[in-house]
């Protein structure tokens, strides 16, 4: 029961991953995805994707600047950014993210 | 007294954390200028020279031949100079030139000079000798291995008047399964945080640099390279007193990938800040920088042991947990740095592995504190010198002139020598 949970979580998670490949690929700027640790089945995915490609995380300075740069020619947050780590934050302490929200859409 | 010390520490660590990190915000402030975008749309290709000073030879000077060779502007030429006929390398780039699409020219230097170095004095002739036709002149090192579409990147922002010299900027990457792991880390964390200062202070890397024709003749570069001991960093100093700026297109990182025994990282990083000494008016700056992080963290772990000793475990405690906080602090602005440089060298393809930041974080964060320590007897060196090896050439310093004391040109059976400031 358990494991039939768990790849039907992971599945979502995956097709969340790959509906938001197409828009970053198109050169449009990736979402945010809520959460600082990616669980183990979606590693895999992950590192298979371009660092570009790639959903802003909270937390995850080394990346973020790579997609920032690669997307606005600027390396520095915006207020935006920050408001968007507090929110993913705040959601990781609160109740658990639900499985359909996955990797947000710009705007998100 | 135990007490006052743990607070000296704890705010000088949050004091040069948010000094530091103001340093880098403005560093990463001054990126956000659409400099490719400009590059791509420009139509100023004028004929370049492309000089290239080569003194032995260099593990990659055939890749860096070859690299140049594959340039994708419309009109340039290169000339690589020797000061001596007998160094191995000028047979080796006879036999290579065979095979290059484009010319390759050789220069011997004629006369040295006891007042400059070679490099300088072979660079002082080759300008003098080149052909009318060149409007500009582009500087490259033997170690770098440039991209195609170089020139574009280096030329392009001469197009504007008010540049007096465009460089670019040196980064060290270390390697996946590097063979000295922490003397190529830490060369690559002192470089990465040079980069920094080098942007701010508008210091000039010889390594990539492109100058137009018109101010290397009325600013009489050719003669003032006669007294000095490299090429680049007198020239920002020559060129703001015309009101010429120093461009620094972000795009324009050259990747070194050699790796280096951490034995040899102080002479260099020393021989760095000599240059600065010599001919850069913020050097003042540069070393109250240098000896005050360096001084930081030897004091912080030798308070933390005092008050280990001391029994006070509350505050050996905190001060060790404030340290791995500053260390960690420390490394996520060298990320910072190192994401923004990044792209542009994975957009060349010239960086195939992951980020050795990423690869090798444990290197990268023991790296910190020997880095700072490192660059601290590196300072105190540079301040106190009055000679110097490059080479295999030794040089007396006067001031903010050089002598050389023995031996100038390339000769087959010299011994190596290493590197040394004094």
């Amino acid at each position: 029961m358990w494991s039939t949970r768990l790849w039907m979580v992971t599945g979502v998670l995956a097709v969340s991953l790959l509906a938001v490949i197409p828009a970053a690929v198109s050169g449009q700027e990736p979402g945010w995805y809520p959460r600082v640790i990616a669980p183990p089945e979606m590693r895999p995915l992950i590192q298979a994707t371009p660092m570009e490609l790639r959903p802003y995380r909270p937390m995850h300075f080394w990346g973020n600047t790579v997609r920032r740069m690669h997307y606005r020619n600027n390396p520095l947050p915006l207020p935006r950014d920050l408001a968007n780590t507090s929110t993913s934050l705040l959601r990781a302490v609160a109740p658990p993210v639900p499985p359909g929200l996955g990797w947000s859409r710009p705007g998100w | 007294m135990l007490s006052t010390a743990v607070w000296f520490c704890l705010i000088a660590m949050l004091a040069m954390l948010v000094g530091q990190g103001g340093y880098v915000w403005l560093y990463l402030r001054s990126l956000q200028r659409p400099a490719v975008l400009a590059v791509k749309g420009s139509t100023f290709q004028p004929p370049v020279a492309v000089l290239l000073c080569i003194r032995g030879r260099d593990p990659s000077l055939e890749a860096c031949i070859k690299a140049l060779d594959q340039l994708d502007w419309p009109d340039f030429e290169v000339f690589c100079g020797f000061d001596s006929e007998q160094d191995e390398a000028f047979g080796f780039v006879t036999e290579l030139r065979a095979s290059l699409r484009r010319p390759v020219h050789r220069y011997v230097l004629e006369h040295l000079p006891k007042t400059c170095s070679p490099k300088c004095a072979v660079l002082s002739e080759l300008v003098e000798s080149l052909h009318e036709r060149f409007e500009v002149v582009a500087f490259v090192d033997a170690d770098c291995i440039v991209a195609p579409n170089w020139l574009k990147l280096l030329v392009t922002p001469l197009a504007d008047p008010g540049v007096g010299v465009v460089s670019g900027t040196r980064w060290f990457e270390p390697p996946a399964g590097m063979a000295h792991p922490l003397g190529t880390t830490v060369r690559a964390i002192w470089n990465a945080a040079a980069i920094v200062q080098m942007h701010l202070y508008r210091i000039v890397w010889g390594g990539s640099m492109a100058l137009r024709r018109r101010e290397i003749d009325e600013l009489r570069l050719a003669d003032v390279w006669q007294t000095q001991l490299c090429e680049d960093t007198c020239l920002t100093g020559l060129l703001s007193a015309e009101g010429l700026r120093v461009e620094r297109p972000p795009a324009l990182v050259v990747v070194n990938n050699e790796t280096t025994p951490l034995r040899s990282v102080p002479d260099w990083i020393s021989r760095q800040l000599l240059t600065i000494r010599l001919y850069n008016r913020w050097w003042p700056l540069v070393a109250l920088h240098g000896l005050s992080v360096g001084t930081l963290t030897p004091l912080v772990l030798a308070t933390t042991s005092v008050a280990l000793v001391s029994g006070v475990l509350v505050q050996s405690a905190v001060m060790l947990v404030s340290f791995l906080a500053y260390l960690l602090g420390s490394l996520l602005l060298l990320a910072w740095i190192h994401a923004a440089n990044i792209r542009f060298v994975d957009a060349d393809g010239q960086l195939r592995s992951r980020p050795s930041i990423i690869r090798d974080w444990k290197f990268w964060l023991m790296g910190v504190p020997v880095t700072q320590v490192v660059h601290w007897l590196a300072t105190v060196n540079a301040l106190v010198a009055s000679s110097l090896v490059w080479r295999q050439v030794r040089y007396r310093l006067q001031g903010n002139r050089i002598h050389i004391e023995s031996l100038a040109r390339y000769a087959p059976d010299l011994e190596p020598t290493q590197n040394s400031v004094h």
